[in-house]
């Protein structure tokens, strides 16, 4: 665990910072432009969210993909994993940099978005607001994560597998997020959270099975 | 003397090109092997395998002990491996890019063991200077503190000197001595005659994943005119010809 925290510390301070100006300048450009436009129907905020959500995942899974395809060929990923390191802990450090830099991102859309819709002014913090958008960021982030990992690395098999693993669980998403925007005038409490809770653990078990098919030289340059 | 590494009968693969061929050999502790050969001979393969990188098909590669193909880990943290071509991370000074591997490798007073291997390669004036402004032989001593700063029993250095200038050439030949001298087992590849010359003990020539040659450094001379240039292209003669 002590490996990982250094492996998490050095993506988020010495990680490409590209990433996070695009994230951070994404978060603010969408979050004042569609703020103003929206005029706040709960349905549209709710669908705003996951797809920024969406969106902003993908430059997390970029960064993913990224940052392995440049220590395999700079070669520093042989180093780091020739330390004792394993691959769990270097795939996770990258995931988690990753989902770090999403979540400020989306949470920094939110806070904008309602900020210049009216809406923080007119209901305060909401809790659901805050957990929502980072439950979908999670998901998403898993996913992309596992799609990035796997279709950079793995073979054409693991790839097939990976791919209709991928594929139930877009369906899943879909659904679930349709789901969510019909019935989101019912919902009270934190019930639009569930769906995204179920989607997260499927999505865990999707990376870690990802992650057991992987090996040393999947990240060694030929 | 005790045996450092010991690799027996193995057979590796490249999709479906065998890339070493019933390779087997020895070093023993505190020795230095240059390992010799021409390019996409096997010998970056053959340090692969040796570091657990990749598993080989057929045969055992006992490192200090440990299986290599099961004791990943616990090599890892008992040798330092450097190789060819590798990069820095260009954000960091020198001292956080040697404490990174460091903490990575649980070095037990991590800040005290910096500052030795800073001294080691002659960089304390750099400590503190951003990687990104480091010429590439200064860059170079730095990913040589970075497999040091553990105090490891065996280096692999996979060609160390690749475009260097002489005279850091001529700095690197002296580290490695001083390795060696220390009781360090020294591996490095190398296609420069003179650096295999002036840093090893013993040499190893590989060809299309072929051991042709496993010996002292004194045997290997023999096989030419005195020099390891001569002993080097007699051997490789040799081999094209029974081909």
């Amino acid at each position: 665990m002590k490996r990982f925290w250094i492996l998490v510390k050095k993506e988020l301070k010495y990680g490409p910072i590209v990433f996070k100006i695009m994230t951070i300048g994404f978060a603010l450009g969408y979050g004042i432009g569609f703020g103003i436009m929206s005029k706040l129907s709960d349905m549209l905020y709710y669908y705003m969210l996951s797809f920024t959500a969406l969106l902003i995942s993908l430059i997390g899974a970029s960064n993913v993909l990224t940052s392995v395809g440049y220590d395999k060929q700079a070669r520093t990923g042989e180093m780091i994993l020739t330390t004792g390191v394993t691959i769990r802990e270097y795939i996770y450090s990258k995931v988690l940099d990753s989902i770090i830099t999403t979540v400020i991102g989306v949470l920094l859309f939110d806070l904008v978005f309602a900020i210049s819709g009216g809406k923080f002014f007119k209901e305060g913090i909401n809790f659901e607001n805050i957990l929502m958008p980072i439950l979908a960021t999670l998901v998403f982030s898993v996913f992309y994560g596992s799609f990035a990992i796997v279709f950079k690395v793995a073979s054409i098999w693991h790839k097939l597998l990976m791919a209709l693993f991928l594929l139930s669980v877009a369906v899943f998403a879909v659904v679930a997020m349709v789901g969510s925007f019909v019935k989101i005038s019912l919902i009270n409490g934190y019930k639009a959270v569930l769906p995204w809770t179920i989607l997260l653990l499927f999505g865990m078990i999707i990376l870690e099975t990802g992650i057991r098919l992987l090996r040393i030289r999947d990240f060694v340059a030929k | 003397m005790e045996t450092c590494i010991k690799v027996s009968h193995l057979d590796c693969y490249y999709g479906k090109k065998k890339a070493l061929d019933d390779f087997s050999f020895e070093i023993e502790q505190g020795k230095c092997l240059g390992i010799l050969g021409p390019n996409g001979a096997g010998k970056t393969t053959l340090i692969r395998n040796i570091m657990g990188v990749i598993p080989p098909k057929k045969g055992q590669v006992i490192t200090l002990g440990y299986d290599a193909s099961e004791c990943f880990t616990k090599i890892g943290s008992i040798s330092g491996y450097l190789p060819e071509g590798s990069s820095v991370f260009m954000n960091m000074t020198l001292y956080e890019y040697l404490l990174f591997f460091a903490r990575l490798r649980e070095v037990e007073n991590p800040e005290g063991a910096v500052a030795a291997a800073i001294e080691t390669v002659e960089l304390t004036d750099e400590r503190n200077t951003k990687l990104r402004k480091f010429s590439k032989g200064m860059i170079q001593k730095a990913k040589i503190a970075s497999v040091i700063v553990h105090n490891p029993k065996f280096l692999i250095l996979d060609e160390p000197t690749d475009g260097l200038d002489i005279s850091t050439t001529n700095t690197f030949i002296k580290y490695i001595n001083e390795f060696v001298k220390k009781g360090l087992t020294v591996i490095i590849c190398s296609h420069l005659p003179d650096v295999i010359d002036r840093v090893c003990t013993d040499i190893l020539f590989i060809d299309s994943g072929h051991n042709l040659f496993c010996g002292t450094k004194e045997e290997f001379l023999k096989q030419g005119d005195g020099s390891v240039s001569s002993a080097y292209q007699n051997v490789y003669d040799r081999r094209r010809a029974q081909k």
